[in-house]
C-alpha cells in the first residue's frame, strides 16, 4: 500500500505530464469509444435493414416500334387512329441468367394457371366481369350489321345470365365490311354487351351488342412461338343441318365449353419461387389473415402448400389445413393474374386438357389491404387468385401453353442482395441486350445504405485514429513513466523492494492514469459517437413503399429509421481494451526494466 | 565478531566493446562494530565490491557469507531491506520525494507508521547536520553535501547492521566531512554496525579501524602504522 500511495505521490508532482498522459489517453479513448459506437450502429442497421430490407427488379421487354394502327367505328363511321405497341420476338427470361448474377429468388417469370374446380364457389353475383354470350340467332329481317339490327334469340347455348328478352341489337361494330345476314338463316355467335350508339348523347340508341372473341387459338411453344392452327377465328357462323358434326361445329361447341369452365369453373393458380418477387406481396398489400405465408423449406421441399385469399376462403368455407383439389389446365404467360375464360383453345381447337392434377394444403389465409395496389391493372391480385410454390409443381406446363407472353413488370422478376444493385447493372450492360427494361425496388436501402457507408468510413477512421494514437500515446508515456525512471527503480531495489513491488509501483500509477482517461473519454465516445451517427444519418425517415422513383413520405406513413442508439458497453470494452494494451505495454517495459541489474544502473556504468 | 566473510570472490561485467575482470579473487572479512575504509585507484573494482556487499549482483565465483549465510541462498530483496544499508557517490535520492519522505523511505517499507517514520526521519537529518528546512526540500532544491547527508540519513534509517558508503564526504566541506565521519564511527562503536567506507580520502581511511587497498581487482589488507 505504501508503494503505490509514494507511486501516486510522485505522479502528482509531475502535473503536467500526468495530466497530459490523461487528456491523450482520455482523447484516444474517446476516439477509440466513438469509432467503435459508431461501428456497432453500422452493423446493427445493417443487420436492421437486412431482416427490413428485399432489393427485388422486375424485367419488361420494350416495344421495339409504336404502330398507328385504325378501326372501323360504325358509330362515328370512321377509322379511329390509335397506337399500337410492336414488341417484336419475346426475349426469353435465360438472358438474365448471366455469369455474376448473384439472385436470391429468380429470375422468374410468373405463367397463371386455369384450374378446374368445378365444386368450389367462386364468385358472389354481384361481383361483375365482362360476360360473353354464345347464341344462335336470326335477324328479324335482312340486314348487314353496320350498326344495330334487330335479332331473334333462337337459342341461348351460353350465358352467365338468363337472358329473358327474345331479341336483341347486333352491331358488327369494328368490321368496316360487314357481310349481308339474312332473316331465314340461323347464326351461331359470340357476343358481348358493347354501348349504344351515342351513348354520351342525351338520346342514345338501343343497347346492342358486339361481336366478340370466337374460334382462336393462341396455344404457343415455350420459346414463345404460335403454334399453327386451321382454326376458322370467326365469331359468327351460320348453323346449317349438321353443322355440329363438322370441325367448325365442334370447335364452337369447344368453345361454348371453355367459356362454361373458364368463367365459372376455374381459379388462376399463380406459381411462385418466392411471393416477394410477386408485386403485392413487396409491397405490403398483403397479409396473412389466417396461417402462415410460404418458407424456405416450402419452397426447397416442393411442399403442396397453397395461399388462398380471404374472400374464396369465407365463399367456400376453408380453413388453415384444408386440401384443395387443383387440377391444372392451360398457362397464360401474358398477363396477370385474372378471372379466367378468355375461350382459350388448344391449336386444334379443343378444351385444355388436365396436364397437373395435385392436391394443395391451404397453409395461409390472405387478404389485401385497403387500396391495395397503387400500380396499374396487372399489378393487382385477381378474383379468387391461389399462390403455390412453383417447386411443388410436378409436371411441365409446355404443352399448355393458352397464350405465351413478352415479360412484363407484374409477371418476371427477381431478387438480389440488398446494396448490389449498381453490381448487378454493370454486369447487366456488360450483356449488350437492349430489349428489356429493368425497374429495381429497393424501398429505400440503397439511400439507407449511403448513410451506413458514410457512417461506417467515420467509424473506420476513428477507430484506426483512435487505435493509432492510443498506442503512440501509451507507448510514450510509458517509457517517460517506466524506462526513464530506471533508476528509481534501482534505487527501489537498492532499498529492498522486490521486482513484484515495483512493478506494482509502476503499473499501479499508470494504470490509474489510463482508467480514469478512459472513463471519461468513454463516456464522451458514447455521447460523440450518438451525435455524429445523427449528423451522418440527417435523413431519418424513409418511406418503406419506396420504389426506384423519388422518394416521399407523408406522417401518415410507415417509415423505417436508422438504429441511432448508443451503447455503454462499447466505451467499457474500448476502455477495457486501451487499459489492457497500457498493462501489456507497460509491463512489457516494466520487464526490461527490471532485467537490468541495480548494481549496473546505480554505478553509472552505463552512462 | 565477524559479520561479513568474502571468500575468494570474482566478478566480471561485459560493457559494449569488451569483458571487464572488475574483481579477481578477493578476500577478506568485515566485523561487527568496527569501520572499515577502502582504498584505491578509480577503477580498481572497490565500487563493484561495495555493491557486491550490497547485494545488487552476485559473484561470478566464490561466495559472500553475511553472518554465516551465504548471499546466494538468501532472499536479497530482505537482505537489502533489512541488513544492509547504502550510501551512493551519486546520492541516489528519489527526486520526486522531500528529504523526509527520502529518508522516512526505508523505514515506512519495513512497516513503520508514516508517522513514527517521520519523526525518526526528522531525528536523523539532524543528527547528520541538516536545518529543519531540509525535510521539506526536494533533492535539486539541495546542494551536492546536503544530498550526501540525506543519502547518510537514508541509510542509518533502514537500520540495517552493514552500512557500506561509497565516497560519502565527497562533497562536504572539511567541518561536514569531520562530522560524518564521527556519525559513521558512532554507528559502528556505539550502535554495532559493520561500517565500510570507500573513500580517495586518507584522513577519512586514517579513521578507520582497518583499511583495504584494491588494486586491479586485487584486495589487500593495509597494515596500520603503530
Amino acid at each position: 500500500m505504501m508503494v503505490l500511495r509514494k507511486s501516486l505521490l510522485r505522479l502528482l508532482r509531475t502535473p503536467v505530464k500526468t495530466v497530459l498522459f490523461f487528456l491523450l489517453a482520455g482523447m484516444a479513448a474517446a476516439l477509440l469509444s466513438t469509432g467503435g459506437g459508431l461501428w456497432k450502429m453500422c452493423r446493427e442497421n445493417m443487420v436492421y435493414f437486412e431482416s427490413l430490407f428485399q432489393t427485388i427488379a422486375t424485367a419488361e421487354q420494350k416495344p421495339v416500334q409504336i404502330i398507328k394502327d385504325e378501326s372501323w367505328d360504325w358509330e362515328r363511321e370512321k377509322y379511329t387512329t390509335y397506337n399500337r405497341k410492336e414488341y417484336g420476338d419475346v426475349i426469353p427470361l435465360s438472358v438474365l441468367d448471366f455469369e455474376g448474377a448473384d439472385y436470391i429468388s429468380g429470375p422468374e417469370t410468373r405463367a397463371w394457371y386455369a384450374a378446374y374446380v368445378p365444386d368450389y364457389l367462386l364468385l358472389d353475383y354481384n361481383e361483375g366481369v365482362s360476360n360473353p354470350m354464345i347464341v344462335e340467332a336470326s335477324p328479324v329481317e335482312d340486314g348487314i350489321p353496320a350498326g344495330p339490327i334487330k335479332m331473334e334469340i333462337k337459342n341461348i347455348l351460353y350465358s352467365y345470365y338468363r337472358y329473358n328478352a327474345p331479341f336483341f341489337n347486333y352491331c358488327d361494330h369494328n368490321n368496316p365490311s360487314p357481310e349481308m345476314m339474312y332473316a331465314d338463316k340461323t347464326y351461331i355467335m359470340c357476343l358481348i354487351d358493347g354501348l349504344p350508339h351515342g351513348w354520351q348523347s342525351p338520346n342514345p340508341g338501343p343497347n346492342e351488342f358486339v361481336p366478340c372473341s370466337g374460334v382462336i387459338s393462341t396455344q404457343a411453344r415455350p420459346d414463345g412461338s404460335r403454334i399453327p392452327n386451321d382454326l376458322s377465328g370467326d365469331y359468327i357462323a351460320e348453323v346449317t343441318p349438321g353443322f355440329y358434326e363438322t370441325e367448325e361445329g365442334k370447335h364452337w361447341q369447344a368453345l361454348i365449353q371453355e367459356f362454361e369452365i373458364g368463367y365459372w369453373k376455374s381459379v388462376p393458380v399463380t406459381a411462385t419461387e418466392n411471393t416477394d418477387l410477386i408485386p403485392m406481396f413487396y409491397d405490403g398489400n398483403i397479409f396473412m389473415e389466417q396461417g402462415r405465408g410460404f418458407t424456405e423449406e416450402d419452397y426447397r421441399e416442393g411442399k403442396k402448400v397453397c395461399l388462398i385469399s380471404r374472400k374464396f376462403a369465407r365463399r367456400n368455407e376453408f380453413e388453415v389445413g384444408d386440401i384443395l383439389h387443383l387440377p391444372l389446365r392451360s398457362a397464360n404467360y401474358t398477363k396477370s393474374a385474372y378471372i379466367s375464360g378468355e375461350g382459350y383453345l388448344t391449336a386444334k381447337g379443343d378444351v385444355y386438357p388436365v396436364f397437373e392434377d395435385g392436391y394443395w394444403e391451404i397453409c395461409g389465409i390472405y387478404d389485401v389491404l385497403p387500396g391495395g395496389s397503387t400500380k396499374g391493372h396487372g399489378y393487382r391480385m385477381a378474383y379468387n387468385e391461389i399462390i403455390i410454390p412453383k417447386s411443388s409443381m410436378e409436371n411441365s406446363d409446355s404443352e399448355n401453353i393458352a397464350e405465351p407472353g413478352y415479360m412484363r413488370g407484374y409477371t418476371t422478376s427477381f431478387e438480389i442482395p440488398n446494396g448490389t444493385i449498381e453490381h448487378w447493372k454493370s454486369l447487366w450492360e456488360q450483356q449488350g441486350i437492349d430489349g428489356l427494361e429493368i425497374t429495381f425496388y429497393d424501398r429505400g436501402y440503397s439511400v439507407l445504405e449511403a448513410g451506413l457507408k458514410r457512417m461506417n468510413r467515420m467509424a473506420t477512421i476513428l477507430l484506426v485514429t483512435g487505435a493509432v494514437s492510443a498506442v503512440c500515446v501509451l507507448i510514450f508515456f510509458c517509457h517517460m513513466f517506466i524506462t526513464k525512471q530506471s533508476t528509481r527503480t534501482a534505487i527501489e531495489r537498492s532499498l529492498g523492494l522486490s521486482k513484484g513491488q515495483c512493478a506494482a509501483s509502476l503499473l499501479s500509477g499508470i494504470l490509474l492514469i489510463v482508467l480514469c482517461g478512459c472513463i471519461i473519454g468513454s463516456i464522451g465516445g458514447y455521447y460523440c459517437s450518438t451525435t455524429a451517427a445523427q449528423k451522418v444519418t440527417q435523413v431519418e425517415r424513409f418511406d418503406r413503399r419506396y420504389s426506384s422513383g423519388m422518394m416521399s413520405i407523408s406522417e401518415d406513413e410507415e417509415a423505417t429509421t436508422y438504429l441511432i442508439t448508443g451503447d455503454w458497453r462499447v466505451g467499457a470494452v474500448t476502455g477495457s481494451a486501451i487499459l489492457v494494451l497500457a498493462a501489456g505495454i507497460a509491463f512489457t517495459m516494466i520487464q526490461k526494466s527490471l532485467k537490468r541489474e541495480p548494481l549496473v544502473l546505480l554505478s553509472g556504468r552505463e552512462a | 565478531m565477524e559479520r561479513v566473510k568474502v571468500e575468494a570472490v570474482t566478478y566480471s561485467y561485459r560493457t559494449k566493446y569488451q569483458t571487464i575482470q572488475a574483481l579477481t579473487d578477493v578476500s577478506c572479512t568485515f566485523e561487527t562494530e568496527k569501520m572499515y575504509a577502502i582504498v584505491g585507484e578509480s577503477g580498481s573494482g572497490k565500487s563493484t565490491l561495495l555493491s557486491l556487499l550490497a547485494g545488487l549482483d552476485l559473484p561470478v565465483s566464490g561466495d559472500i557469507l553475511v553472518e554465516g549465510e551465504s548471499l546466494r541462498k538468501m532472499n536479497r530483496d530482505h537482505y537489502r531491506r533489512d541488513v544492509v544499508s547504502v550510501v551512493y557517490q551519486a546520492f541516489h535520492l528519489f527526486p520526486l520525494l522531500t528529504a523526509l519522505e527520502n529518508v522516512s523511505y526505508p523505514m515506512e517499507l519495513k512497516g513503520i507508521t508514516k508517522k513514527k517514520a517521520r519523526a525518526r526521519a526528522k531525528e536523523l537529518i539532524a543528527q547528520v547536520g541538516l536545518a529543519d528546512r531540509i525535510c521539506r526540500q526536494f533533492p535539486k532544491m539541495m546542494s551536492g553535501g546536503e544530498q550526501q547527508r540525506v543519502a547518510i540519513a537514508r541509510a542509518l534509517a533502514s537500520e540495517g547492521k552493514i552500512l557500506l558508503a561509497d565516497e560519502p564526504t565527497g562533497n562536504l566541506d572539511s567541518e561536514n566531512e569531520r562530522n560524518i565521519v564521527e556519525l559513521l564511527k558512532r554507528a559502528a562503536h556505539d550502535r554495532g554496525y559493520t561500517v565500510i567506507v570507500i573513500t580517495h580520502n586518507p584522513e577519512v581511511a586514517k579513521e578507520a579501524d582497518c583499511v583495504y587497498r584494491m588494486r586491479d581487482g586485487h584486495l589487500t589488507r593495509e597494515e596500520r602504522d603503530a
